[in-house]
C-alpha cells in the first residue's frame, strides 16, 4: 500500500471512533479489530494508538475507566460520548463525499 | 517470556517522571501488550515469537514517554504580564544594586543591601502567587513509599556535599576548585535517581 497506507493511517481518529459506536472497548481489543477489518492491511501500534486516545479523550470525544478487576487483568477501557458519535457522523459523511468526488476524478474517460 | 515482556516495558518507562499519567500510560500500554502476547500464543505460537511480535507492535513512545500533555490540550498561558513585569523589576534591581556603593562608598552598601531585598522579595512574592501547579491531577509527583526513601537520600546527598565542600575547601584553601564537588554530586544524584526508576519499576503493577 502506498498512498493508501497514509490515507487510512490518517483517520485513525476515526477508525478508533467507529469501532467504539458498536460499545466499549480497550486498546489491544480495538486494534485487533482493526487488524482483522483490515484483513492483515493495517496493524496500529500501541504508541500510535495511544496518543489517539488521549487525542480523543481530551476533545471529548471518548470517555475512559479502568475495568477488568474481575478477570485478574486491570484494563482501561474507552467509551464513546454523544460529542464522539457526532463527530464519528461528520467523519463518516466527509469520507464518503471525498470518496464520490475522488471516484469521479480518477475514473478514465470511456 | 511473560515475564521477559514485562521486564522489557519497566526498562521502557525507566527515564519517565513518576507520576501518575505515566503510570497509568504504562499500566495500559503493559497489559494491550500482555493481551496480543497471550492472544498469539493461544494461536500457537511460540513464546519467543509472540514476544517479538508483542515487542515489536509496541511502537515509538517517545513523546508518551516525557509525560507531555495530550497534544490537543490547550495549554492557556498561566502567568500574567504582572509577574512578567515583576521578573523584570527584580533582574533590574540586582543589576543595578551596586550602584550605590559606585555613588556613595561604604554608605551606598545599605542601599545595595535593600535593592536586594526587594529583588527577592518580588522572586518570592511571584512564585507564590504564580508557582507551579499541577493543572491537571495526574500530574503531581507519586508519593509511594520508595519515593520518601529517594528523596532522604537526596537530602543526606546535598548536607554531605555541602559538609565535605566546606571541610575540603577550608583545610586546602584551594576554592578555586573544589566547587566541582557540586557538579559531581549532581551526577551521583542522577544515577541514583536512574536507580530508583529501575527498581521502582518492578512496583509498578500488580
Amino acid at each position: 500500500m502506498s498512498i493508501a497506507g497514509d490515507l487510512i493511517r490518517g483517520h485513525t481518529d476515526a477508525i478508533i471512533l467507529a469501532r467504539l459506536t458498536g460499545g466499549d472497548s480497550y486498546g489491544y481489543e480495538i486494534g485487533k479489530a482493526v487488524t482483522r477489518l483490515s484483513g492483515g492491511r493495517l496493524e496500529l501500534k500501541e504508541a500510535t494508538l495511544y496518543t489517539a486516545f488521549r487525542r480523543l479523550e481530551s476533545a471529548g470525544y471518548v470517555a475512559s475507566y479502568w475495568g477488568g478487576e474481575a478477570s485478574g487483568a486491570r484494563r482501561r477501557y474507552y467509551t464513546i460520548t454523544p460529542e464522539g458519535r457526532a463527530e464519528h457522523r461528520r467523519l463518516l459523511a466527509e469520507w464518503r463525499d471525498t470518496k464520490s468526488i475522488l471516484d469521479k476524478l480518477l475514473e478514465g474517460s470511456p | 517470556m511473560r515475564e521477559k515482556l514485562k521486564l522489557y516495558i519497566d526498562f521502557l518507562f525507566a527515564g519517565a517522571p513518576n507520576t501518575r499519567t505515566v503510570a497509568d500510560t504504562k499500566a495500559e500500554i503493559l497489559q494491550n501488550t500482555l493481551d496480543k502476547y497471550d492472544d498469539l500464543v493461544a494461536q500457537g505460537k511460540s513464546p519467543e515469537a509472540a514476544y517479538s511480535l508483542a515487542v515489536s507492535g509496541i511502537g515509538d513512545l517517545g513523546e508518551i514517554l516525557t509525560g507531555d500533555s495530550p497534544p490537543a490540550q490547550p495549554n492557556p498561558a498561566r502567568r500574567s504580564w504582572l509577574s512578567g513585569l515583576m521578573l523584570a523589576v527584580a533582574v533590574m534591581l540586582y543589576i543595578l544594586c551596586v550602584i550605590p556603593v559606585i555613588l556613595f562608598d561604604d554608605r551606598g552598601v545599605v542601599w545595595m543591601l535593600i535593592c536586594i531585598a526587594v529583588a527577592t522579595g518580588l522572586l518570592i512574592f511571584r512564585s507564590y502567587c504564580w508557582g507551579k501547579q499541577p493543572d491537571r491531577p495526574g500530574e503531581e509527583e507519586l508519593d509511594p513509599p520508595k519515593d520518601g526513601l529517594r528523596k532522604s537520600i537526596h537530602g543526606l546527598l546535598s548536607a554531605l556535599t555541602l559538609a565535605a565542600y566546606l571541610a575540603v575547601s577550608f583545610l586546602t584553601q584551594a576554592w578555586y576548585i573544589t566547587w566541582v564537588i557540586f557538579p559531581i554530586s549532581a551526577a551521583l544524584g542522577g544515577i541514583i535517581n536512574a536507580c530508583f526508576a529501575l527498581k521502582g519499576g518492578e512496583n509498578c503493577h500488580e
